[in-house]
């Protein structure tokens, strides 16, 4: 079990593998004796299996690389402590069954930002979303047997056993229905739900020893709150209630589809959509569209995140390459909805009160802040931490402010966003509160989506589009 | 009178069938012989002429599922699997005949370890005669992914071990649908697969 470990491990950069403060080294290895002295978890089974995979090995090595690159220019000393706890975190990440699910994450992370990734590591990146190792189809047949109580060829007229793309938990395969459609069909790794439990309680004992540091209630938060994320990803019905809701809400749109989703045969883990044929973003630039086509692509992603919110208050957080289909009539199909959040009354009031802030009220902007970064009481900001969310709330309003279209793939607009977020790691001022983590991967990850695609869109007016139908009023997607 | 061989097999057959129906409803521990032997029209020592103790008239009803397994298993290959997937389709098929049984029958199958390799006696009921057809039809589907030398007793008997523990997990399994089971069971195989190459690649022969 352990030689399965050590490939993924030795992908890193070497010089990052040595210099791993000695407490970090010591719970590491205690966390890695007591996995390898429990008979059969099935965390095991799932990190063994994935670790396998030489996009994994790869994933782990770039995402090393990537993060050592934002810490280069800061303060060796800080940059070496830093690197220390990263080594234990990724031979961590090296040691969890949801390595597959987390790594597609990394690699769509990654491949959405450009400039943080070089070019041949963004693309290889990309391809994980599709081209991740496949559960055979014995394997598949009995975990949707278990699901639907009969084999899929039992429950279709026909059934591709050959997946066309790996979902972070689970694949995708083709099929038609008795009645003739053509439908995709997610089906889930069986056990994962399991898998992701037991591999949050080793995250949680490995981070024991930041108890002490002054972010640790907010850092533990934090971490509950993707377990949370990551266990609503593997409740497909979830998913299925959250696709419906986005289909109905963006029905008034003829520019986008989402696909139906088929209630009675979808469980918490099979999935049946509707098949939608098209090109992922990939192979759609591939084809040099015009900057006509380009500009009303990315018309028609952000007017579907600004419906999304302003209509139904949904955040739609995992906006990657992936999760668009271009159709060949000019349509964006929108997929895979299992990372979404409906603002509760209190997450409503927040966003409230930021968006009265980002209009210049200075009490909301005080509050607001205090609440979105979790400060305590009795502590005041540093002149550097204000700078830093002042800027980043520019950032983030500046499209906004812009009459006409706006160039969300010029060279300076999205690289100065990765910059400023790159700079708020580096020095350490990644307090938040949970939504403000589901929110930032909803903007940053459209704008990455839109950079890539070198959109020009005019943000205002679909801002006003949007707030002109809304069932709430005011706000910023 | 003397009793035929045809006769015996049918009596047999019935008697499989009684434990087929009461078994599927009820634990091995609550179902007597007698009740079988009942069920079957027979006079209770009768069963014994058969089937010496309850465990083996358990074991034979294994027996049969898992040929009937087998059975399954042809008919549903493609014929493009690689091993992985071959091996794994085999054992699925056997616990989807076996799983109305599963609160003893992985129990029970776990609990004997026959020496793999020795010879079967046809239509003995041994414990040793079941784990050989199994491992029968293992060394033909590994013969056929990876040559017959592959498929050989050291080989044999890493799978009869994964497979008794797979038997163990699954009698336990308390995951819904026992999906836990089907993870095992792939990673289990998987390993395996990748030991018989590891095997070939370290003995100088093509994997």
């Amino acid at each position: 079990m352990t030689s399965d470990i050590h490939p993924a491990l030795a992908a890193l950069p070497a010089d990052l593998q040595a210099p791993v403060e000695s407490g970090a080294r010591a719970e590491l290895q205690r966390l890695l004796a007591d996995i390898e002295s429990r008979a059969l978890p099935v965390g095991r089974v799932h990190r063994a299996w994935i670790l396998g995979a030489l996009q994994a090995r790869l994933a782990a090595g770039y995402l090393a690389a990537w993060l050592r690159a934002g810490f280069a220019d800061g303060d060796e000393r800080v940059r070496l402590y830093n690197e220390a706890h990263l080594a234990a975190a990724l031979r961590l990440l090296g040691t969890m069954g949801y390595l597959r699910g987390a790594v597609s994450k990394v690699g769509q992370l990654l491949a959405n930002w450009p400039t943080l990734a070089p070019r041949a590591f963004a693309d290889t990146l990309a391809a994980l979303q599709f081209e991740a190792p496949p559960m055979h189809f014995a394997l598949l047949r009995e975990a949707v047997r278990a699901e639907l109580g009969s084999d899929p060829e039992e429950l279709f007229a026909e059934f591709d056993v050959r997946p066309f793309a790996a979902a972070s938990l689970g694949q995708v395969h083709r099929a038609r229905l008795k009645t003739g459609e053509e439908v995709a069909v997610k089906v889930q790794y069986p056990g994962i739900a399991g898998t992701i439990r037991a591999d949050f309680a080793n995250l949680k004992a490995l981070m024991l020893p930041l108890r002490m540091t002054r972010d640790w209630d907010n850092m533990r938060e934090q971490v509950d709150d993707i377990m949370q994320m990551l266990e609503l990803e593997t409740d497909y019905l979830q998913e299925a209630r959250w696709q419906e809701l986005v289909r109905r809400t963006l029905e008034p749109l003829p520019e986008l589809v989402v696909p139906r989703v088929h209630a009675g045969l979808s469980t918490r883990r099979v999935l049946v959509t509707d098949l939608l044929r098209g090109q992922h973003l990939e192979d759609w630039l591939a084809g040099s569209p015009s900057q006509a086509a380009r500009d009303a692509r990315g018309r028609q992603m952000m007017a579907a995140a600004f419906r999304l919110y302003y209509d139904a208050q949904l955040i739609y957080s995992d906006p990657h390459p992936g999760n668009l289909v271009f159709l060949p009539d000019g349509r964006l199909g929108l997929i895979d909805f299992g990372s979404c959040r409906q603002l509760t009354p209190e997450e409503l009031a927040y966003v409230r009160l930021m968006e009265r802030a980002c209009a210049g009220d200075e009490a909301a902007w005080e509050r607001g802040m205090r609440l979105g970064t979790r400060l305590p009481e009795d502590a005041e900001f540093t002149r550097e931490h204000r700078q830093l969310l002042c800027d980043f709330a520019d950032w983030l309003w500046e499209p906004l402010r812009h009459a006409g279209p706006f160039d969300l793939g010029s060279a300076d607009y999205f690289p100065r966003g990765v910059a400023l977020w790159t700079s708020a790691v580096r020095r350490r001022l990644t307090r938040n509160m949970p939504l403000n983590t589901w929110i930032n991967r909803n903007f940053i990850g459209l704008r990455a989506i839109a950079y890539r695609m070198g959109s020009r869109v005019d943000m205002q007016a679909l801002h006003r589009e949007a707030l002109a139908t809304s069932t709430i009023r005011g706000g910023l997607p | 009178m003397r009793i035929t061989a045809e006769a015996k097999q049918k009596t047999r057959e019935r008697l499989l069938a009684v434990a087929h129906k009461l078994l599927a409803r009820r634990s091995l521990a609550d179902v007597t012989t007698r009740e079988v032997a009942d069920q079957a029209g027979l006079a209770h020592a009768t069963l014994f002429n058969y089937f010496p103790t309850k465990d083996d008239l358990a074991l034979a009803l294994c027996r049969q599922l898992l040929d009937e397994a087998e059975a399954d298993f042809a008919a549903r290959r493609r014929g493009d699997e690689g091993l992985d997937e071959d091996l794994f389709a085999h054992a699925a098929a056997g616990l989807r005949r076996l799983s109305p049984y599963r609160p003893w029958a992985g129990t029970l199958l776990a609990a004997f370890r026959p020496v793999p390799g020795a010879p079967e006696v046809p239509g003995d009921d041994d414990p040793a005669a079941l784990a050989s057809r199994h491992l029968a039809a293992v060394s033909g589907i590994i013969a056929r992914h990876r040559g017959a030398a592959a498929a050989s007793p050291m080989a044999l008997h890493l799978y009869w071990s994964l497979w008794l523990g797979v038997l163990t997990w699954w009698a336990a399994d308390a995951s819904e649908s026992q999906q836990d089971t089907l993870a095992v069971l792939d990673h289990s195989l998987r390993m395996f697969g990748a030991s018989l190459d590891g095997a070939a690649s370290a003995s100088g022969a093509a994997p």
